[in-house]
Parts: C-alpha cells; sequence; structure tokens
C-alpha cells in the first residue's frame, strides 16, 4: 500500500465515521436504517481487510466473502431513497413486483453469465461475483437515472437527504463502471482511470453523503408525521420552562 | 469506440443529464396568484358524472350499437381533456404547494406545524394524481389511437374503469386536494379562498 492508497483509505474511513456520527446525532438512522447499515458495515469491512492484510489467504476469503454483502446493501440503501420519494409508485400493483423483479432478473443473469463461462484460468464463482458486481453498479446507476428523472418529470418537491444519497451512489456507480469498462478494453493503458478514479469518485460521494447527513431539517419539518426526537423535547421543555418563569414573574408581580 | 466503454459512457452521460435536469433546470416554483391566474376550471363532479357506471351501463342499454359508438368517442375525448385540466391543476397547485414548503423551512410563519401537514398531504396527493394521471393517459391515448369506439360490442372500453387506476380514486383524491389548496388559500385571506374556491 502506497502513500497515495493510505491516504484515501484514512480519508474514506474518517469520512464514514463521520457520516454515522452525524446520522446518529440527527436521528437519521431511523429514517434510512439501510443506508446507516451500508455506511457501518463498510467501515467494518475496512477494519476487518486491513487487520487480515498481512495474512494473504484470509484476507483473499475475506474480500470475497464481505464483498457482495457490500454490493446487496448498497442496491437496499438506494432502494429505500426510491421509495421514501416515490412510495406512491408502489400503489401500482405491477410495479411493486417489476421493479425488485427486474433488479433481481438482471443480477442472475449477471450472476449465472459470471459462473458458467468463466474467463480462462479463472474459478466460476469467483467470476460470478465480479460479474454481479458489475451488473449492480448499472442496477445502481439506472436506479439514480430512474430516481431524477421521475422527480423532474414529476416536479417532486426537493428532497435534500434522498436526493443527496442517490446522487453518491451514482456517481460512484457510474464511475466504477467506466473504470471496469476501460480496463476490461485497455488493460494497463489508463492506470488513473482504471485504478484511482473509482476511489476518488467514492470519496467524492462520502462528502455527498456527509453534506447530506450534516444538513438538519427545520425542526417544523423535520416532526411532521414523525416522533419528536429527544433535542426536539429538550427544545420544547427549555422553551416551556422560560415561558413559565415570564407568567410567574408576571404573578409575583401584581 | 468499444462498446464495453461506450455503454458506461452513455450510462453516465444520463446520469450528468438528469441531475442537471433537476438541479439546474429544478421547476420553478409559483405562488398562489399564478394557480388562481392559470388554473383551467374542472368541476369533481363533471368528472364524477362521466366516471359513474350506473351512467354507462344506462348508455349502454339504452343507445343504439351506432349511437353508443358515438357517444363513447365523445365521452373519451371528454374524459381525455377533464385528464389535461386535471394534470395542469394538479401541476399548478404542487409547485405552490413547493413555495409553501420552501417558507415553511425559512421559517418565515407562525402557523407553521398546521401548513406543515396540509403542506405534506397535499404533496403527497400531487403525486399519486401526477402518476395516475400518467397511467390514465396512456390508456385514453392507446383508446384513442386505435379508434377503441370502433371495437365490437363488448370489447368497447368503458370510461368508468378510469375512476381507480393503480389504487387512485381519481375523484376523491381530486376533490381532497382541490380542498387542501383551498384550506392553504385560507391562510392567505378570504378573498385568496374564494378566488381559489371559483378558479378550480
Amino acid at each position: 500500500m502506497n502513500r497515495l492508497d493510505l491516504t484515501i483509505a484514512v480519508t474514506g474511513i474518517t469520512l464514514e465515521v463521520g457520516i454515522l456520527v452525524l446520522m446518529a446525532k440527527r436521528h437519521l438512522y431511523r429514517q434510512f436504517p439501510v443506508f446507516a447499515s451500508y455506511i457501518a458495515y463498510v467501515i467494518l469491512q475496512v477494519v476487518l481487510r486491513s487487520a487480515l492484510l498481512p495474512y494473504e489467504h484470509l484476507y483473499f476469503l475475506a474480500y470475497w466473502i464481505t464483498a457482495p454483502v457490500e454490493v446487496i446493501l448498497s442496491i437496499l440503501a438506494v432502494h429505500e431513497s426510491f421509495r421514501r420519494v416515490f412510495g406512491a409508485f408502489y400503489l401500482v400493483r405491477w410495479f411493486r413486483f417489476c421493479f425488485p423483479g427486474a433488479i433481481a432478473l438482471a443480477m442472475l443473469y449477471s450472476l449465472l453469465t459470471g459462473y458458467f463461462s468463466p474467463p480462462a484460468h479463472a474459478h466460476g464463482i469467483y467470476s460470478a461475483i465480479i460479474s454481479g458486481m458489475l451488473m449492480a453498479q448499472y442496477v445502481i446507476l439506472t436506479i439514480s437515472i430512474a430516481f431524477f428523472g421521475l422527480a423532474k418529470l414529476l416536479q417532486v418537491p426537493w428532497r435534500i437527504h434522498e436526493y443527496r444519497i442517490v446522487a453518491g451512489f451514482g456517481l460512484s456507480s457510474g464511475v466504477t463502471a467506466l473504470a471496469a469498462g476501460v480496463r476490461s478494453v485497455f488493460v494497463t493503458r489508463f492506470p488513473f482511470v482504471s485504478n484511482m478514479l473509482p476511489a476518488v469518485s467514492y470519496l467524492l460521494a462520502l462528502g455527498i453523503w456527509l453534506s447530506a447527513a450534516a444538513y438538519r431539517l427545520p425542526p417544523k419539518v423535520a416532526s411532521d408525521g414523525q416522533r419528536p426526537t429527544q433535542e426536539d423535547l429538550e427544545e420544547l421543555v427549555s422553551r416551556l420552562r422560560g415561558d413559565l418563569a415570564i407568567v410567574r414573574g408576571l404573578l409575583k408581580r401584581r | 469506440m468499444p462498446i464495453a466503454v461506450l455503454i458506461p459512457a452513455v450510462f453516465g452521460i444520463a446520469f450528468v443529464f438528469v441531475i442537471l435536469l433537476t438541479t439546474v433546470y429544478a421547476p420553478r416554483v409559483h405562488d398562489v396568484d399564478h394557480v388562481i391566474l392559470l388554473a383551467r376550471k374542472l368541476d369533481p363532479s363533471d368528472l364524477e358524472t362521466l366516471l359513474d357506471v350506473g351512467e354507462e351501463w344506462r348508455l349502454r342499454q339504452s343507445l343504439t350499437a351506432a349511437a353508443f359508438r358515438a357517444a363513447q368517442e365523445e365521452r373519451i375525448l371528454l374524459a381525455r381533456e377533464y385528464l389535461r385540466r386535471l394534470t395542469h391543476n394538479t401541476g399548478l397547485i404542487q409547485l405552490w404547494v413547493m413555495r409553501e414548503k420552501q417558507q415553511l423551512e425559512a421559517r418565515k410563519c407562525d402557523d407553521g406545524a398546521e401548513r406543515n401537514s396540509l403542506v405534506a398531504e397535499a404533496a403527497q396527493l400531487a403525486l399519486e394524481l401526477k402518476i395516475y394521471s400518467i397511467v390514465a393517459g396512456f390508456k385514453i391515448w392507446s383508446w384513442v389511437a386505435f379508434r377503441a369506439h370502433l371495437w365490437p360490442g363488448l370489447l368497447i372500453p368503458g370510461v368508468t374503469t378510469l375512476r381507480v387506476q393503480c389504487g387512485v380514486n381519481v375523484i376523491d383524491k381530486y376533490r381532497r386536494l382541490t380542498g387542501l389548496a383551498v384550506a392553504l388559500g385560507a391562510r392567505h385571506g378570504r378573498i385568496y379562498q374564494d378566488r381559489l374556491l371559483e378558479s378550480l
């Protein structure tokens, strides 16, 4: 691991911890449980992989076991934001089955293709995982395009958290897919695009998610339709105490 | 350019394009005056009469086949016109509601909690009605394109099927949306409430 890789890894984990802390502070994990799980999982994954780095065989196993889970969680996290904004679409009966069905079919197709026709000297299972991971990037990108396209078509009011979460995933997936394409065609000709760009785009995505987690809705809007948070209640109680003190002061004067 | 690079590039361009559309070319919100000025009159009772099952059954029974086909063509075109008005008015209310939401977020009002619940419900209803209008619009378009009123007797589609699409009862939802719009308008003054009632 060179200095640049180390810098990217440290920046990444710092941003991820920051996102998780802000989500906990703003109680956003209640609204976005899958996204919070994804971030927590990614942190654990980085810690585990870093710990196993000296043990080649164990690292190899850990990588191939943890990578598919990360991909599944990322798809679910994008879907979570999609569902929060376009929940009304799930009133359409066929959409309820077609949307997840199309995702599942695409994933199944890529897994089977990877498994049954692996490249020369490659194991079927690893080929299936790589194929599935690549397809997952396209699935996420397609959901992101559909998300923003529908938001424009239906003039959905701007929703900071959902929009930024989806934009982050879309950006990261788009660049990862492009890097995979460049690597498969040009092999090692453009090392920055195929090796570094996905990491840089992921850092950018983390920045976008951090800005989403840092954004705080005004209490009146945030408390709508949800249980008030502890902070809201404390603020309310302190305000009531202040008002009561004023009333008591007035009564004493009389 | 090889296809392995072309496909992600096309996806990437599409992604950047939709992001630009939703951010740089975001819909321009407007105020209640725009709704009053630009709304197209649509009485939910008229829509209810058009989508009444009993009325359609009566027409089928009492008219000759040729007369029913002619009546059904007119009813389909009328449904299309009502749907256009509904979509237009829903869009106007939605953009106004977005403005109200922005004002709430900027804490420019005192009765925020109540207005917020009205705004949230109106935004949700507008979204459901927009989804309805896409599905219903496609259905009406196919009827007009394939001249469905000329199909043999029983195959002539019933306009009444438009009443509920994708779980959305259009009359109930539209009535509720206009009710909410009038309630929100009342917060701008009695005159606005009356003018909204007249225009919607």
